[in-house]
């Protein structure tokens, strides 16, 4: 009864707790037996792995954020190439945020923030066009690839987490670099403007559907590549994508119960913490 | 005759090497060495005198007997056990020679600077000799030599009390004063004039000096002329202290034969040795000589420039027009067009260089044109040549330092204003950094904390720091190339600078001092074996003063140079875009090692005045 009252242990050394310096936590003790009756037989089974619907949304999250990138070369396309005016395309997409963000909050946008933004957008999109126009256009393209693998890299896998402040870097990095080679401050403006929308904003306000917005964003990418690039093109992207997707998955957990030793289930309760270093 | 007690066991005799000539000069003579020793002191032998002389009396408790030398011999017998005999040559006071432990400073005692400041284990070591549990508290070898640098006066003192003692007449060296007693009422009268002249020109340079010194607009900072002025005002105000000290110590000497009761009159005179005003003295004539070596460097160096200013004018007017306009217009006109290649921000760039380019049209419409113009050369140059036949060559030199600072005003304006982007800008990146990685800057406890950024935040800031990091590199290079110039300017100033004050703080009297009489400038003892045999036997001799320890403040000046201009620390400074300038008046405080930091008050002066002609009126009394 005594032991009831006692706080449970945590297995947290900076606060003080009533436990002796020695103390072993029982738990920890029965996991080991645990292991060490059933010897060889202790793979985990299929039921302590991680369930295959978990594996696939983490895995289509990043694939969203992955085709999110891609529109931002998308709509630089279609600006730069095509000669596509941005401006009602953009004040859509704004009408369409706009909407999705009262649909998931119930409530309209900060005002003031977001007027601050767009007119600070509005006065440096001259200074942002004119950063790098001396550079060539060879080593422009260089450098998005470049800056584009390091956004893709830099992403934060956690999807509740705030996207980390060295992936906007990046990605208006990015942007400012393809700027440059833009006509007009206008475009300059509305093609920032879509890719802060499409790649900062629009993920937050979908989370509650990850899979239809990757159905969306995968028809936008896939169409844009069939008439861009050709059918040949698409086929190959859709078979690393549906590999992706519907295959990765199953592997994954196949391998994790089949190959994974017992040392990695018990690392998975009793792992070393790692230090917070500041 | 007092005997030596078992006390004086192991003391040591000084003995004069005036002595071994007498020695052998009185070879058929029974002689005595006679010896003075004070309390805490060696023996020290005044003199060899005749044995029958001494018979009949006895010794006074400072003198005894150390030694005896037996008539047709040439051997001395000891009476002290366990004995060293020292041999040195007496000083002569009348020529300002003197033994001394420590080196002589040449600057005031309380503007030493420390050489080597970078080697922090030396200053260590430094400081611990000078902790006094490191530290001899023999004082035996000091106290003694104190009294052999007053051997004459001693020897004075023994024939005054044994005046039988006497061999030979001490010459009198009177003949001069007659002759000016003579010139008495004339003499008074001019030092009346003299007297007057001098405070009339010790208050015009102190004005001069409030005035160059004044708290709203420290002339002394801005110009190398007024720092020449002031450095020769400050010169004259220290003259007639320097020279009171020197004469009220020379009149004490002169009176030193006067005090009878000797053991208690060496004591009192320690303090008045010559190594106490003797610094004073270098340091007036070294001013002195100095002033009329530059005057006549002035002569030259002017005469030559009037007889060659038009060639001169001419070619200055060329490289001035070259180095002060045309380069730096080219160098500024290709920063806007990207340099080697490098790929900068051609609008930044292009408003940088109109910038610059109007601050060059400017500068050169208001002071390169008419300055560099080949008539005000030439007026300049031949003002030039008569200051510098007049005031002397320094002065001429800190004009055309001044004139060179006029003329690179504009390179001294890029710089500041680049180095002010470069540094706005270095600083707004580094605190957008901060928020680059989600951190923030406590002001209130000077630390960096983690801090949420909302995304307006966020965008903006990341925004600002973009655009900041792609305008890096055309700044940096409008910052780099000034910087350079600047650099190139300092060290063109800084050179002249450095022949002016190599004029202004050469050593030159103590140099010379050396080369005549090493004797007259110690720099510690040295101690070496002449005998072995028997009793041992040493010479002191007296170590000139080193070369290095004469020129140290110029090392100093040298080290802070380097410091200041040459260092890490300076490119460190750059690197942050924090200004480099010259301090003048800090930097070559360290050479004014000679002068007080403020001239000396008329009052204080006064009351020294009136010490010192106290001191001559007891003495006439």
């Amino acid at each position: 009864m005594q032991d009831h009252k006692k706080e449970p242990w945590k297995r947290i050394l900076w606060i003080r707790q009533d436990y002796p310096d020695n103390y072993t936590d029982p738990e920890f003790i029965r996991h080991l037996q645990r292991l060490r009756f059933k010897d060889k037989y202790a793979w985990p089974s299929p039921e302590s792995a991680t369930p295959v619907v978990q594996v696939r949304t983490d895995l289509v999250l990043f694939y969203n954020k992955l085709l999110s990138t891609s529109l931002v070369f998308i709509a630089f396309n279609f600006i730069y190439h095509y000669k596509v005016d941005p401006l009602p395309y953009t004040i859509a997409m704004t009408v369409l945020i706009l909407y999705l963000s009262w649909r998931s909050t119930r409530r309209w946008v900060d005002l003031r923030s977001s007027l601050v933004i767009t007119f600070a957008m509005l006065t440096l999109s001259p200074v942002l066009k004119s950063l790098s126009k001396t550079t060539a256009s060879n080593s422009i393209w260089t450098l998005a690839f470049w800056l584009t693998l390091a956004y893709v890299g830099s992403m934060s896998p956690n999807p509740e987490s705030q996207s980390s402040n060295l992936s906007t870097n990046l990605l208006l990095a990015i942007v400012t670099v393809l700027a440059s080679r833009l006509n007009s401050s206008t475009q300059v403006f509305c093609f920032l403007f879509i890719c802060i929308q499409l790649n900062l904003i629009l993920p937050k306000l979908v989370v509650f559907n990850t899979r239809l917005y990757a159905l969306v964003l995968s028809t936008v990418v896939f169409t844009y590549v069939i008439l861009a690039l050709g059918f040949s093109y698409a086929i190959v992207a859709w078979c690393l994508a549906s590999f992706y997707i519907f295959v990765l998955p199953q592997w994954f957990v196949y391998w994790q119960t089949n190959y994974r030793g017992y040392e990695a289930s018990l690392s998975r309760v009793w792992e070393c913490q790692r230090p917070i270093l500041d | 005759m007092p005997s030596i007690n078992a006390m004086d066991y192991n003391r040591y005799i000084f003995w004069p090497q005036g002595l071994n000539n007498r020695s052998i000069n009185l070879l058929s003579e029974e002689l005595e060495a006679v010896a003075i020793a004070l309390r805490g002191t060696d023996y020290v032998v005044l003199d060899a005198i005749p044995s029958q002389l001494i018979k009949d009396e006895e010794l006074e408790p400072p003198y005894v007997v150390v030694g005896k030398k037996k008539a047709q011999s040439n051997r001395w017998s000891f009476t002290v056990k366990q004995t060293c005999i020292i041999e040195f040559n007496p000083p002569k006071v009348e020529q300002l020679q003197f033994f001394s432990l420590e080196p002589i400073s040449l600057s005031l005692p309380e503007k030493e600077y420390d050489a080597n400041d970078s080697f922090r284990n030396a200053r260590v070591l430094y400081q611990l000799w000078g902790h006094p549990r490191y530290q001899s508290h023999d004082k035996r070898l000091r106290q003694s030599l104190k009294l052999l640098n007053l051997f004459s006066t001693h020897l004075a003192a023994l024939y005054h009390r044994y005046p039988h003692y006497l061999m030979q007449p001490v010459k009198k060296s009177g003949g001069k004063i007659i002759l000016l007693d003579k010139l008495k009422l004339m003499r008074r009268f001019l030092a009346k004039i003299c007297f007057y002249l001098t405070i009339f020109t010790y208050h015009l340079a102190t004005c001069i000096y409030l005035i160059l010194n004044n708290g709203f607009l420290p002339l002394v900072n801005l110009s190398v002329t007024a720092q020449q002025i002031d450095l020769r005002c400050q010169q004259i105000c220290y003259f007639p202290v320097q020279y009171l000290r020197i004469n009220v110590n020379v009149s004490l000497r002169k009176a030193l034969p006067r005090f009878r009761t000797y053991s208690e009159a060496s004591a009192n005179l320690r303090k008045d040795l010559p190594s106490k005003y003797y610094p004073d003295y270098i340091r007036f004539y070294n001013t002195l000589w100095l002033m009329l070596n530059d005057i006549s460097f002035g002569l030259i160096f002017g005469s030559i420039l009037l007889e060659k200013s038009d060639e001169v004018a001419l070619v200055l007017h060329r490289v001035i027009t070259y180095c002060l306009y045309d380069c730096i217009n080219t160098v500024t006109l290709l920063l806007a067009q990207n340099p080697v290649g490098i790929k900068l921000n051609e609008e930044l760039a292009l408003f940088l260089s109109d910038m610059f380019l109007w601050t060059i049209d400017f500068s050169n419409l208001m002071f390169i044109k008419p300055l560099a113009n080949i008539d005000t050369l030439k007026f300049f140059l031949n003002g030039l040549a008569k200051m510098s036949c007049v005031f002397g060559g320094t002065f001429a030199l800190s004009m055309v330092v001044d004139y060179f600072s006029i003329l690179s005003i504009h390179i001294y304006l890029f710089y500041r204003i680049s180095s002010k982007i470069y540094h706005w800008q270095l600083n707004i990146m580094i605190s957008l950094f901060y928020l680059f990685c989600g951190k923030k800057k406590n002001v209130l406890r000077n630390r960096i904390d983690n801090n949420f950024f909302q995304l307006d935040e966020l965008l903006l800031g990341t925004l600002f720091f973009i655009i900041l990091v792609f305008l890096t590199p055309t700044v940096l290079a409008f910052y780099s190339s000034y910087t350079v110039l600047r650099m190139g300017a300092i060290t063109i100033e800084i050179i002249l600078e450095s022949i002016i004050a190599l004029l202004n703080h050469f050593p030159l009297f103590a140099l010379l001092l050396r080369i005549k009489d090493p004797r007259r400038i110690p720099g510690g003892v040295s101690l070496t074996l002449k005998k072995i045999e028997g009793i041992p036997h040493f010479e002191i001799r007296n170590k000139p003063l080193s070369i290095y320890f004469m020129f140290k403040p110029f090392v100093v000046l040298m080290d802070h140079i380097r410091d200041n201009f040459y260092s890490i620390k300076t490119l460190k400074r750059i690197t942050l875009g924090l200004p480099v300038a010259i301090k003048r008046n800090k930097l070559y405080q360290i050479l004014y090692s000679s002068l007080p930091g403020r001239p000396i008050d008329i009052h204080t002066l006064r009351d020294k005045w009136e010490q010192f002609t106290g001191i001559k009126d007891r003495k006439v009394d």
